[in-house]
């Protein structure tokens, strides 16, 4: 394991970061070899899902690419144009419909189009309005039947941190395991770098030193959840369901701490130890910029180092405080959509703003090689919001990309239109995009038996 | 939906919240068919309560800052915490967010950091030596560790710990000594563990056992816990651990001597602001954006002033021998340099310090309503609103809530055009059928505020026209924030909402049905001891609501 046969770095210097000119590489079987054979289940690249979510919807006009088909036969829309250089890997599903309740703005579009479900209100009148998901997010779905082995089962971002911090799960999150049960973003970069890779993280070629208290961590967590067991009697159903969640997340870090006791070093060819990204606060458009790209090399990283196999980032939150103060520095995205009058061009230039950099993010993983080809072409990537036109939280015309082509599941490159069908169509085409083999999606209003055969393979 | 709210709502749909008038699509169908006698909001029909039955238990997260303040009252304030697991306040408030919400897998993982860091700094620092009362004999000795064990955990699971417990952590403490090679790291392992413990992490209160079928009172260590959480935000003292050791917190006598106590310490303000800036919508402030164009004071020193002179005035009546309504209608306040630069006042306190100044007799600004940190708070970033500062006043100092707007309607508004004030503007919610209900609701409050930018300075101009302040509160009418001042502090609905937020608060719940017939009680009581801040507390923790859960399971 000290001697690598291939220098990766040097190999991939030329790749990285020239979006224009990708080299196509061969596949290395050497290289594959030197990491021990990345891919344990022998059934080469596994798939990877993740989710790009912003708040506060599209100008629908200028969202929808104006003629469908594939390839040469449809062109971007003015507000997917910074998608240009991943077009071939990118499937816009427009016109669907988000058919579970509208029971209030921003709230059921959120619940609606993650997890095909009603939203759960909480809301006892004068306290305030509250809810929660019904139903997990598809990337917890997704999670459940795909984390494998990896060191993470999903990895969870935002940018912008102003979010709807006091009305429940539903706008302050965005994965959800059910009712009340989430996976928080993380919105610091430095943060996320050392969760992924700080300690307990080898590089491919890496030897590790084991730490002696790796065994005494576990031996601790193993007192807890004995110490817990008395606790969990007396608890009423609810709250033992709580402690329950606990109780499974201490077991799973145990896993995890198990498997830092063999330190196994991290599998891929573009795999390394990123240098550690700097805090860079939201307050200006160049900042917005620098944490939305340091997340997302943090994705890419963590996705050729194969740590996680699902993630979300929540580049805005629904309704939130965010700014995008190149557009208004006076009026904020979601209070844009409601005021500004007619085409609502700032509201556009938003959205521009958010798919520049998602454009960043799918170019860095399809510039990252991986087996005989790049890291996009082995990626589920759901692109949306939580509201279609963020001035009448309307659910119609729903925007909905995905990004990837789910290693050879996605035909890719192509814009379909179904107009006013369910938008749980596209979600359960995502799984079966990742070979998960589910025959229904959604509940009530949301659910569906059959995805877009016309976007798959 | 409780009593309470069932009736509230109902008057405001009568009172033509939403229109009837081309009712838009998909709007929740509300089920209430029940005919009420009153379209007053704030007194609703007079229905017979059901009697007071206290709520079902509840496991309750500490909150982030409660996590903090625990440490570092029980180790000092030199210990880091790092990361937690954030809160997510529901319906208004944290206490009731980390009662339902389940912990996160990364939250856990930050509990298990955290707990190794404050273990490694608590017992490599020289403070050490207070914590134990034993010199370790070799590096592996069991009596030591167990005594160590066996004194810091009731301090923190703020009880007496079980033999079987101070045994599961000694032996973990003693694993640790072995593998290690030293008595003190081994006896980190000890300690990190007692902090991952959800005995720690999360305060239960299933009361006493042997107590009762229908309800259970609390045992005396769950009493002080809900005593130090609600007036410290932080865990019990020494001091309050001994008094549930022995039994003084058995009697309504023994609890009052010790809240008494607990509000002369400082710590009380500490714990009763995390009430105050969820109360008040305060902590928005800390990263509220304002033009910087308009507005280039605004900064992050000035936006903690603002929150800071509203708690100085809370804090100064909760304190005083007067009615605490005054808070939203006295003239006295306090200000540092920069507010009252901002006021335009003709005081300015050197350096960092605040100064009490009593406001113009002849100036609209009063109350905590005539602070900044609500008139900044709830404005855009260039321009007031009349809407959310109307919906603050009516849905959360009276408690008297507002439908949302539906889904599918367009809510713009069109831009100001010249001579036209934000108030022209708003005057289409106030004539479209399908905004008219609602608005009706909000904006007429709001407009009082008018004569307050979006950074909380006077004016007397919008936009180049004269200011129209004049609005109602409730069919009461005034002509300016003064007027509307005075009449928020004697509507009958500000002290009964105020009692039910403390209450929520304090029991990380919103009130069910069954307890509807204790918040009248507790208000009504307030009303005839004439608004005594502590009255309502010593009332308050005294009370079944507080002492007591439901029994059964």
């Amino acid at each position: 394991m000290a001697i690598r046969p291939l220098n990766r770095r040097t190999f991939l210097r030329g790749a990285v970061g020239a979006a224009a000119a990708t080299v196509a590489l061969p596949t290395l079987e050497i290289m594959l070899d030197s990491n021990g054979l990345a891919y344990a289940d022998g059934h080469g690249v596994p798939k990877r899902f993740g989710i790009f979510f912003w708040g506060n919807g599209v100008v629908n006009s200028a969202w929808n690419p104006s003629s469908t088909g594939s390839g040469s036969a449809w062109s971007l829309s003015p507000e997917l144009a910074p998608l240009q250089n991943v077009k071939s890997h990118l499937t816009v599903v427009s016109g669907s419909r988000v058919r579970t309740a509208n029971l209030r703005g921003h709230h059921a579009g959120v619940a609606g189009i993650l997890s095909g479900a009603n939203v759960l209100p909480q809301d006892p009148g004068d306290a305030g309005y509250a809810s929660t998901f019904t139903a997990p997010s598809i990337d917890q779905i997704v999670a459940q039947a795909k984390a494998g082995n990896t060191a993470f089962r999903s990895l969870e971002v935002g940018v912008d941190e102003r979010v709807s911090e006091v009305e429940g799960t539903t706008l302050r999150y965005l994965s959800h395991n059910g009712p009340d049960s989430v996976n928080p973003q993380e919105y610091n970069p430095a943060a996320v770098f050392s969760r992924l890779f700080g300690a307990g993280f080898v590089e491919p070629g890496e030897m590790a030193i084991v730490d002696p208290r790796l065994r005494l961590r576990r031996n601790i967590l193993d007192a807890v959840r004995t110490d817990a067991r008395e606790l969990k009697k007396r608890l009423g159903s609810t709250d033992r369901a709580r402690l329950d969640e606990h109780l499974e997340a201490i077991g799973e870090l145990q896993t995890r701490i198990e498997q830092l006791e063999s330190a196994p070093p991290a599998t891929g060819i573009a795999c390394e130890r990123p240098t550690e990204p700097e805090f860079a606060p939201t307050t200006t458009a160049a900042g917005q910029r620098a944490r939305s790209r340091a997340m997302s090399d943090l994705i890419v990283m963590a996705t050729a180092c194969d740590v996680t196999r699902v993630w979300s980032n929540l580049f805005n939150g629904s309704v939130s405080g965010t700014y995008y103060w190149d557009v208004d520095p006076q009026m904020s995205f979601h209070q844009l959509t409601h005021d500004e009058p007619g085409d609502q061009p700032k509201v556009h230039q938003c959205v521009v703003f958010v798919m520049e950099e998602l454009a960043y993010l799918l170019e860095q993983l399809k510039a990252t090689p991986e087996g005989a080809g790049n890291l996009l072409d082995s990626m589920v990537i759901l692109g949306t919001s939580d509201v279609s036109s963020g001035r009448e939280h309307s659910l119609f015309d729903y925007p909905i990309l995905i990004a990837g082509k789910g290693g050879g599941a996605l035909k890719g490159d192509m814009h379909h239109r179904i107009f006013n069908q369910n938008s749980s169509h596209s979600l359960l085409s995502c799984l079966h995009a990742m070979d998960i083999p589910a025959t229904e999606f959604g509940a009530g209003g949301g659910y569906v038996d059959s995805p877009l055969s016309e976007i798959l393979t | 939906m409780n009593h309470h709210t069932t009736i509230v709502l109902l008057a405001a749909l009568l009172a033509g919240c939403p229109p009837s008038g081309g009712s838009p699509p998909e709007m929740p169908q509300n089920n209430v068919v029940v005919q009420p006698t009153t379209n007053n909001a704030t007194s609703p029909p007079d229905i017979e309560l059901p009697p007071f039955a206290p709520a079902a238990p509840k496991m309750r997260r500490l909150a982030r800052v409660e996590y903090e303040n625990s440490i570092h009252d029980i180790f000092g304030d030199y210990v880091t915490i790092g990361d937690l697991e954030p809160d997510t306040p529901v319906n208004g408030f944290t206490s009731i967010g980390n009662a339902q919400i389940s912990t996160s897998r990364s939250g856990v993982e930050k509990y298990e950091t955290a707990a190794l860091s404050i273990a490694a700094q608590v017992l490599r620092s020289p403070a050490r030596i207070n914590l134990i009362d034993c010199v370790p004999q070799d590096f592996i000795d069991g009596p030591c560790a167990t005594s160590f064990i066996a004194s810091i955990g009731p301090r923190l699971f703020r009880r007496p710990l079980t033999e079987v417990e101070v045994q599961t952590y000694t032996t973990v403490a003693m694993a640790g000594m072995r593998d290690l090679g030293d008595f003190w790291l081994g006896l980190e392992m000890g300690l990190a563990g007692l902090l991952q413990s959800p005995h720690f992490l999360y305060r239960t209160e299933w009361g006493d056992l042997t107590a009762g079928t229908e309800k259970r009172r609390l045992t005396s260590y769950e009493v002080a816990s809900r005593l130090s959480y609600f007036m410290w935000a932080s865990t019990p003292d020494q001091l309050l651990l001994a008094a549930a050791a022995d039994g003084s917190l058995d009697t309504d006598e023994g609890i009052r001597t010790q809240v008494e106590r607990m509000l002369r310490n400082p710590r009380s303000i500490r714990g009763l602001r995390t009430m105050w800036d969820e109360f008040l919508q305060m902590r928005p402030l800390a990263t509220k954006v304002k033009d910087p164009g308009l507005f280039p004071e605004f900064d992050g020193e000035l936006a903690a002033a603002m929150r800071e002179e509203t708690l100085r005035v809370i804090e100064h009546f909760m304190h005083a021998d007067a009615d605490f309504r005054e808070i939203f209608s006295t003239r006295m306040t306090f200000v540092n340099a920069r507010l009252a630069a901002l006021y335009d006042l003709d005081v300015s306190p050197p350096g960092t310090e605040w100064q009490q100044v009593e406001l113009a007799e002849d100036g609209l600004r009063r109350g905590i309503l005539g602070h900044a940190s609500f008139l900044a708070g709830h404005a855009h970033a260039a321009l007031t609103s009349p809407t959310h500062r109307g919906l603050f006043v009516r849905q959360s100092l009276l408690c008297l809530p507002i439908p949302p707007p539906p889904p599918n309607i367009d809510l713009t508004i069109e831009p100001a055009q010249a001579g036209e004030t934000l108030r022209d503007k708003l005057s289409v919610h106030m004539e479209s059928p399908g905004c008219s209900g609602c608005h009706l609701l909000m904006d007429p409050i709001g407009f009082g505020f008018e004569n307050f930018d979006a950074l909380g300075r006077y004016r007397t101009k919008d936009n180049g026209v004269i200011v129209d302040a004049t609005g109602d509160l409730d069919g009461e009418s005034f002509t300016h924030a003064g007027e509307l001042a005075d009449l928020v502090a004697t509507n009958p609905s500000i002290s009964s909402c105020m009692v039910r937020k403390i209450y929520r608060h304090a029991l990380g719940h919103v009130e069910g049905d069954s307890e509807e017939v204790l918040i009248r009680d507790l208000e009504n009581n307030w009303k005839n001891g004439g608004f005594r801040f502590r009255e309502l507390l010593y009332a308050l923790v005294t009370s079944e609501g507080f002492l007591y859960v439901q029994g059964g399971e």
